[in-house]
């Protein structure tokens, strides 16, 4: 396996490591010509929560993926923007670039988006915005911060650990607990439990809107979907609640693969979390492949 | 590799040390015609001290740079972008690599002399490179471990309050636990960290030292002082600032005003 440092971009300030197997197997031919971009989970630079990146770069170039691990502009060791390109086109542009030129330098056909948290939003919108994405592994991806979210944090925070707390238990006697914010959430499980799209009507209208169509988009370029979430995210209990009828539905066409990382937090900070990740990873490209 | 038109960035990634490049690195140029005599090696924290303070490192280089000064910011063998996984690194391995990217900074940028600044087990391994080559006598300690055993007291607790956080992941009370935060702790790295004392840190009178901490060290003040009482050509600054190797990045909290100490410090010690 070789890395290299990369400097790239219209005035050479975007920085990355490229990782790649030094000669492909045979068993590693049916990743030929494919190539994986992993994107800053939001101001991480490209080592990742953890060290996460340099493992899973490694880990896809053992499977004769070329991976490139780079900063976005003004993250990490990349140079800030001289132009007044708004964050989001930056963001593509970039990452057509980073697309350019593994095509014309490495030869790369297919790419595969990667990201965690806000790297997992950039990946799904880059996806879909780019006709040589094929694949997506997207991994605690951030989520709109709504009301809906917040009681949802909340609901995961009562049911997780201040029920197993005794003091979260002598506040809530002596009358000093948030009775509000108790009851919403006791609300919000009810309505959870039984319905998907439970929420689609409380959520914001553009939220649900934006969502429908990336999963519409996903379907129509018949883009391959790895969704990996934490036991502590609430991301899959999210979905379900606000876009439940067509989150299922791509599932079950197959396009579309959930997993849940047992004992994970949001960042992956257990190692046997970071393992699991590693290992249905790998499972799940030679599957698709 | 340098693609597309020629960089204006001043800064530039490349591998080095070893026979085919074990070690990452990033090398910050001044602007043309100030370059100073002196380059400046950034020694880093380790784990996830390493990557909370990944941007203020990166701001720290800028600044230098345009003092003046070529700076080169690395990542230790197992840590970062550097080949190998971390539980096979240990204390005398990264000493050995801040000498390996001192000796790549000294080839990059022609500079006889090279400064050293280290934050927290950064300063440590800094202190221990200064030790074993006279020729690297100037250090700046940001936040160095006075005391190993606290430290990795610190680092148990850390860990411990994280695990409980997950039901059936907890260890059991007494086990010390074999990883911090996303990071292996191996039994070898926390004899090695545990075995830190200031005492045992001889830095000879012509190494001129500085040393910064954002906090104050009530338990360490004895450490502290055994640490640059006796020095001759030592100074201490406790700074009330953000604490990079702490903060979380979403803050975007940056130690603005320690920096700026430390970068007049440097230019003062070399006008």
């Amino acid at each position: 396996m070789k890395e290299h440092a990369l400097i790239f971009g219209k005035d050479g300030s975007l920085i990355g490591i490229l990782t790649e197997r030094d000669a492909v197997d045979s068993d590693q031919a049916a990743h030929a010509g494919t190539a994986a971009l992993l994107f800053n989970a939001g101001l991480i630079h490209h080592v990742g929560p953890n060290r996460m990146y340099v493992k899973l770069a490694r880990k896809l170039a053992n499977l004769g993926i070329t991976v490139l691990r780079f900063d976005f502009s003004g993250i990490g060791d990349s140079g800030p923007r001289r132009d007044k390109l708004p964050a989001d086109a930056s963001m593509l542009d970039e990452a057509r670039q980073a697309m350019d030129l593994l095509e014309q330098r490495y030869g790369a056909k297919r790419f595969i988006c990667i990201g965690l948290c806000a790297g997992a939003a950039a990946a799904a919108q880059i996806s879909v915005n780019d006709g040589r994405v094929d694949k997506a592994i997207l991994i605690n991806p951030l989520l709109p911060k709504t009301p809906q979210t917040e009681l949802m944090y909340y609901s995961r925070y009562y049911h997780k650990t201040a029920l197993f707390d005794p003091r979260s238990w002598f506040k809530f006697l002596l009358l000093k607990s948030n009775y509000r914010t108790l009851w919403q959430v006791v609300c919000l499980r009810i309505k959870t439990k039984f319905r998907f799209n439970s929420l689609s009507k409380s959520e914001l209208p553009d939220i649900i809107d934006e969502l429908k169509w990336f999963l519409q988009k996903i379907n129509t370029r018949r883009i391959r979907l790895f969704l990996a979430f934490s036991e502590d995210d609430i991301g899959d209990q999210y979905l379900q609640s606000v876009i439940g009828l067509e989150y299922n539905a791509l599932k079950r066409s197959g396009l579309m693969t959930t997993e849940t990382l047992a004992g994970a937090d949001h960042l992956l900070t257990p190692l046997v979390s970071q393992q699991h990740l590693l290992d249905l990873v790998g499972i799940w490209l030679n599957d698709a492949a | 590799v340098i693609l597309g038109p020629e960089s204006k960035y001043a800064v530039e990634p490349f591998f080095f040390g070893g026979t085919s490049g074990t070690l990452f690195g990033c090398h910050h140029r001044p602007p043309p015609g100030i370059a100073r005599e002196h380059g400046i090696v950034l020694c880093a924290p380790i784990g996830r001290e390493y990557i909370q303070s990944h941007r203020t490192f990166y701001q720290l280089a800028v600044r230098l740079a345009r003092a003046g000064f070529h700076v080169l910011r690395f990542d230790y063998f197992g840590c970062g972008d550097s080949a190998g996984d971390f539980e096979n690194g240990s204390l005398r391995q990264w000493t050995l690599d801040i000498q390996t990217a001192a000796d790549a900074l000294e080839r990059r940028s022609d500079q006889k002399h090279v400064f050293l600044l280290g934050m927290r087990l950064g300063a440590n391994l800094a202190m221990m490179a200064a030790a074993d080559n006279a020729l690297l006598n100037y250090l700046v300690l940001w936040e160095p471990i006075l005391d190993g055993r606290r430290y990795v007291s610190e680092l148990t607790s850390i860990q411990k309050a994280f695990s409980k956080q997950f039901k059936g992941k907890k260890e059991h009370k007494d086990d010390p636990p074999q990883e911090v935060l996303g990071f292996r702790l191996t039994d070898r790295l926390r004899n090695d960290l545990e075995a830190i004392h200031t005492d045992l840190l001889c830095l000879g009178p012509e190494v001129r030292l500085l040393t910064v901490t954002n906090q104050p060290h009530d338990k360490d003040d004895d450490a502290l002082a055994r640490l640059i009482g006796n020095h001759p050509n030592s100074e201490h600054r406790m700074i009330a600032d953000h604490q990079a190797w702490y903060e979380e990045l979403y803050k975007r909290l940056i130690p603005v005003e320690t920096m700026n100490f430390v970068v007049n410090w440097i230019d003062k010690a070399h006008s």
